[in-house]
This record gives C-alpha cells, structure tokens and sequence, in this order.
C-alpha cells in the first residue's frame, strides 16, 4: 500500500474534530471537504485540508446512529469542488472506544465517492478521513486517499500552525534506531525519550543551502541520528568557504585556479563521517526545481539556509501552499569603518497563517528578479547602468548591486544551533513554545531580542492559497526559470 | 464477390437507396451524446432519444431506485430531478448521485448489540465480520420435519445495515428443507467454509410482517420471522 502525509493547519483540525464530534460520545456525524495535494507524474505525494463543506440541516439523517449523507449534500459538494479546483474529500467520526479502521460499510462509501467526484473533479484525489477517541479520550485519526487508480494510506498526520504535530496514525509503527546508533543517543534519551529517537531516526529533513549554516545544521542534524538528509545546493567549495563551512577539511579544498568539490559532496562526506548509516539524497540543484520541490512537499521539515531572495520565497511559499514546516535562517554583520557594530541572525518559522516572506518584508523584489536572470540579462543590465553612471544618471533602475553579506563561522553556526532547537522541538513534539520569528543582535544590549508573532495578510497569496497544493497553479509565486538547467542527483 | 454497388443491403447503418435524404456526400447525423456526472456517454453506451431516469442512472452503475436523477443547466445549477421518461437533447447535462451514501462503524456496534441480545436470551449466534458481514443462528428449532431437529440458518447482513434492510434467508445447501419451506431457491455462496443456497423468503417486503423500519427491526427481530419460517406445513 502506498503511502503518504496529511497536513492541516491547527484551526482547521480543532474545527474538523468539533464538527466530527457533534454527536459524541456514541453517534456518528461527518463533513465534506475541501482538500490540496500535491503529485509527481502518477504518484501522489502529499495532501492538505483546505476546508469543509459544512453540512446544512437534512443534510445528514440524524435518525440513524451512523452517517447517511443526503443527495442534495453530496452533489453540493461535488458542484463546490468543480468549481475551486480543490480535491474532494469525507471526514467522520467512529464512536468513542471504537478503533478508527474503515468498516465494511466505510469502505463501499470510499469506492462511491472516489467513483463519483472523479467526473466532477478529473485528475484530482479523493480524501477520506476517520476521526475518533479511545476510551480515555486521546484523539485518534486515519486516512485514505484514491488517485489514478490507486489507493494510498496516511501514515502520518501533522497539524500546523502554532505548534508542529506530528501525530503517527493508529496502527504505525517508528522505526527505531539500529543498536549502534541508539547506543550513541544515551543522554539524549535520558531528557527525551525513546519515542523521540525513533521519530528522529524515521525523519527526513531537506537541508537547502550547504554554506555556513546550512553545514552547521546539516552537521547538528547527522549528530541528532536524523535517518534521512536531503542537500540541496549548486555552489562548489572555495577556498574562502574554509572560515565558515562544518566538514570544510583541507583536503577538500581547491587548489588555486581550480573548481572545488560541489558543497553537497563535501555536506555528505561530513554526514557520513558521523554516522554512515545516514541516507543522503544530494542535488546540484535549487528548490524551485520540480523533482527537488517534491522532495521537499514530502519531507517533515525543511531548512532553509540561503540568503537568495527567490530561496525565501520558494521556501514560503512550501509552507502556506503545502504546509510544509518551514525554517528559515538569515544572517548578517553590520560593520562601521572596520568595526564590527552588530551581529544580527534572524529565524523564521514559516506555516499556515503565520505569514509569507512577503507578509514579513523580507523579499526585495529587484535582487529577487536579478536572481533568477539569464547570465546575458545580468551582463546587459550591469552595462547599462554603468553607462547610467557615465551620464550621471542613477544606476538603480538597470541594475542594483547585490550586497556581499560579510559574514563569520561563529555567527553562521550559532544561528544554525538556534535553528537546530526549533528542528528538534518539530522532530520530537517533545517541546513547545517555538518561535515563529526572532532576531538577536548578539553586539546589542539585551541582544537586542525581537520575536513577533506574523499573521499573514488578509489580501496575500498565503491566504487566498493555503493549502491549496498543486491546485490554483496560477496562484503560483515563483517558479525555476527556464535557462536553469536541470537538477544533477550526486 | 457480392459488389455492393448494386447491393441493396446495409453500409454502415444506412441503406444506399437512402443515402440523398442523409444530404451531400452521405453524412452521418451526429451520434446523441449526454453528460452524466460530467462523463460523457454516446448512444454506444446506450444514450437515446427518450430515456427513463433508471436507464440514466444505469449509465453510471446506479438505479432510479439507489439514486436521484436531475437535470442540471449550468455549471452551478442543482436541476431538477427527473422522474419520468424524459426527452434526451444534444449534449444535456444530467447528475446521478445516490440518494444516501452510508458511512461509519455503528452498523458494526449495533450488531454486535443485537447478537448480544440474542446471546442473553440463549440463542446461539456466530457473527462474520466478512466482508461480507453475515450472522448464523445456530440450531434453530425445525418443526414438522421427519428426521431433522434443528438447523442452522445464514443471514447476510447487507452494506449499509441497519438502514439497508434483512432480507432472504440462507440455508445449508445440503438441506432437506429447501424446497419445503416458504420461497424459491436461488443462488448460493460460500460462508464459514460451508455452502449455503439462498431462498426467497421476504418478511418486511410483503411476506407478512411490518415494512424494515430499522428503528423496529434487526437481526434479533429477524430470528422471530425465521422461526416462523421454518415450520414447515
């Protein structure tokens, strides 16, 4: 059986079971919704709930115990899904104390809807969810899902939003670690438990960018046994990298006139040294390339450690179109006539409701366009302004001069460890309280700390489109220019 | 060889000596096609002029008696049903939805209830979880019958029980009585490793009790109508 994750936002799930549970403890009752997915060609990779289609009155027979959906609702729903582009979808409730496996009577409803919306909703999934309660009142759920002919089992579903929660459906084992491996964990286990072991052994993070942080969190991620590793980066090492990269030894570094190794080589070669049983997928490649972006939809956690503007972009733009936990690390030194006067490092938690890059001001839309040029643009442009120079004209509106972020390992590796708190705060769900922004200048007093709790703009795409996954395409903010050549697998 | 040039026979559905009524160069009228739940289905599929909502709803693998049938008019319209023959146009959009569809894990609670019961007042009963679900009573009493006691009997329990409601009864397809009790023998099936033949035994469909009401009736009412049934005169 092929498998895959649900995300929901935190508001959506709390009003989900509410609704489910309307007549709770022993009575059935269900929704229609609204739901986001993502696929690759055939396979179906991930799925979020977007909303419900509220039941109206003599919508459901509240004669009968179970759930009987009327006519008129289900051809409702079926004209709301035609018309958004979103994949249809049933949630309902087991009563309390009953396992939430799908019955017999479950399972003939599945192969109705998934036969009946195909029509009104072509090339999209269909969703079905169960929720219902033990004995003792812990909330249980599971899921299916029907696309091109197959059927698919969520194995795992994680509610976002304020908190990251990753809740295993019933039934799913972890995998725990090998011997050698838990062994290596043994203070870690004594403050977080075996369960958290096996969540970080059956984990995999997407790491984008191998420079000064994305190496330090790459590095802190092999330490914490994170099972799988996905590097995302097309630079090659320099000699200048030395200061900041983790795993940057001297033997990697290039000779003078020389290209060096690519950095996700030299990011494995690291990973590999701590723990060889580590799976490293590593691309010469960015996230806006399809085949990397659905490796990322499908991972628990994605880092992001560039500085590029398109890189914060496309990393929001995951986390409020797919849901995907999202965090992203920026930072800076602020320097005066060759004194060092602020060391600032900025992270950002990325999620459904919790605001875009754009949301926060963090993307320039110039460097941003400038970024994603052709190498002919970029030249074109550069003389032009120049020549603007010349005339005594402004060089702005041709070409602005991108900045060098100056830099320092002390400051890249902090900023990643900071990063690397949240990550396992997401990885375990053995924490809380987790940042959505915050900023220190480790040079100010107080360290100068700002944490500010985003909202995403009523008017803003991570709005209008969350959840919404592949569906609303030309939603979509950004996407690889087509003179990228293709992502190389290493 | 036949030349049909000066055949009178059919091409292609259409005789030669009519060819100047199908206009310039023989054209075909467009097939009749229609929509239904946004699939399209031509007269192949069996699309005509005049159709019945069960023959629409047909189309889609559902009745008029399983489904509703409407007539919708635009990409957000509802329609209206259809409940009577009705004259088929060029690219008409219909929707067939099921009338209910039946979902959750009561129908499992409640049986389990009802063999509970029944268990309590001493009849033996065996629950199959299938699917499909069905329920033996065990050693029911047999009454007029030289040489045979008591027998089991099979209940299939259909999907969407208790609404959906008990029908037939089921008896071991080595049974003396079949044939002798109330009903047609039919098809059988295999259950518990037996073979069982169905026969057409309709309590709550005019064999004499009460229409299914499933806030009356169940697999512990249902045994009352098997006793019944199998006093054989």
């Amino acid at each position: 059986m092929n498998t895959l994750k649900l995300r929901i936002a935190e508001e959506m799930m709390s009003k989900m079971r509410t609704l489910a549970e309307a007549r709770y403890p022993e009575q059935e009752w269900a929704t229609y919704l609204e739901c986001g997915w993502h696929s690759s060609g055939d396979r179906l990779s991930a799925l979020t709930v977007v909303g419900l289609v509220e039941p109206r009155v003599g919508d459901l027979n509240v004669e009968v115990e179970h759930v009987e959906l009327q006519e008129t609702y289900t051809l409702r729903t079926a004209m709301t899904v035609e018309k958004s582009g979103l994949a249809p979808g049933v949630v309902h409730s087991h009563p309390k104390g009953f396992r939430v496996t799908p019955s017999p009577i479950d399972d003939d409803m599945d192969r109705y809807h998934a036969q009946y919306f195909a029509g009104f909703a072509p090339g999209r999934p269909y969703v079905s969810l169960i929720l219902g309660r033990t004995c003792e009142g812990v909330p249980l759920i599971s899921g299916r899902a029907h696309f091109q002919d197959r059927w698919y089992e969520i194995d795992e579903v994680v509610i976002v939003g304020s908190e990251v929660l990753r809740n295993p459906v019933e039934g799913r084992k972890l995998p725990a670690p090998p011997p050698s491996i838990a062994a290596r964990m043994e203070r870690f286990l004594s403050g977080f438990g075996a369960q958290s072991a096996a969540r970080l052994w059956g984990s995999t993070v997407m790491v984008v960018g191998c420079g000064g942080t994305g190496s330090a969190a790459l590095h802190s991620l092999a330490r914490s046994n994170v099972g799988r590793i996905i590097l995302v980066d097309t630079d090659r090492l320099e000699n200048s990298n030395a200061e900041r990269i983790h795993g940057a030894f001297e033997n990697f570094l290039p000779a003078p006139g020389k290209a060096g190794p690519p950095k996700v080589e030299v990011a494995r070669k690291l990973i590999h040294a701590i723990n060889s049983k580590i799976e490293v997928i590593a691309f010469e490649g960015n996230l806006l390339h399809d085949e990397i972006r659905t490796l990322a939809i499908e991972s628990d956690l994605v880092l992001g450690c560039t500085d590029s503007h398109h890189g914060r972009v496309a990393a929001s733009e995951l986390a409020f179109r797919y849901f995907v936990p999202v965090l992203q690390v920026n930072v800076t030194m602020e320097t005066k006539q060759d004194r060092v006067t602020g060391q600032v490092l900025q992270l950002n938690r990325y999620g459904p409701g919790l605001g875009c890059a754009y949301c926060r001001s963090q993307v320039n839309a110039v460097l941003l366009s400038q970024e994603l040029m052709t190498p002919e643009e970029r030249d074109n442009r550069k003389n032009a302004a120049e020549q603007a120079v010349l005339r005594g004209e402004k060089p702005d509106p041709y070409w602005t001069r991108e900045p060098i972020i100056p830099t320092v390992g002390s400051l890249t590796t902090l900023a990643a460890e900071l990063m690397m708190n949240s990550t396992l705060g997401i990885l375990t769900g053995r924490y809380s309280g987790l940042a959505q922004f915050l900023e220190l200048d480790l040079l100010a007093v107080d360290l100068g700390v700002i944490s500010v709790p985003f909202r995403s703009k009523p008017d803003c795409s991570c709005t209008s489109f969350a959840g919404h996954g592949d569906a609303s395409e030309a939603g979509r903010l950004i996407s690889a220019p087509g003179h990228w050549s293709t992502p190389k697998k290493r | 060889m036949e030349n049909n040039n000066t055949s009178k026979g059919k091409e292609n559905g259409h005789e030669h000596g009519n060819e100047g009524q199908h206009g310039h160069g023989g054209e075909h009228p467009p097939k009749l096609f229609i929509f239904v739940n946004r699939l399209k289905f031509d007269e192949s599929k069996g699309v005509k002029a005049i159709m019945t909502p069960d023959e629409i709803a047909r189309l889609v693998g559902q009745t008029a008696e399983t489904a509703i049938v409407r007539e919708i008019h635009g990409q957000s319209d509802q329609g209206t049903e259809v409940t009577g023959p009705i004259e088929i146009k060029q690219a008409a959009q219909f929707t067939v939805t099921r009338r209910t569809v039946v979902g959750g894990y009561a129908s499992s609670a409640r049986i389990e209830a009802e063999i509970a019961s029944l268990r309590e007042g001493g009849q033996e009963v065996e629950y199959l979880p299938g699917p499909p679900q069905a329920v033996i009573y065990r050693a029911l009493e047999v009454r007029n019958q030289p040489g045979l006691k008591q027998t089991d009997v099979l209940l299939m329990i259909p999907p969407g029980y208790p609404a959906a409601m008990l029908d037939h009864a089921w008896l071991p397809a080595e049974s003396v009585l079949l044939g002798r009790v109330k009903g047609a023998v039919q098809g059988e099936v295999n259950m518990d490793g037996r073979l069982w033949r169905q026969v057409s035994y309709h309590p709550h469909a005019g064999g004499g009790n009460a229409p299914w009401d499933p806030n009356r009736f169940g697999i512990h009412t249902y045994l009352g109508d098997i006793i019944s049934w199998l006093e054989v005169r």
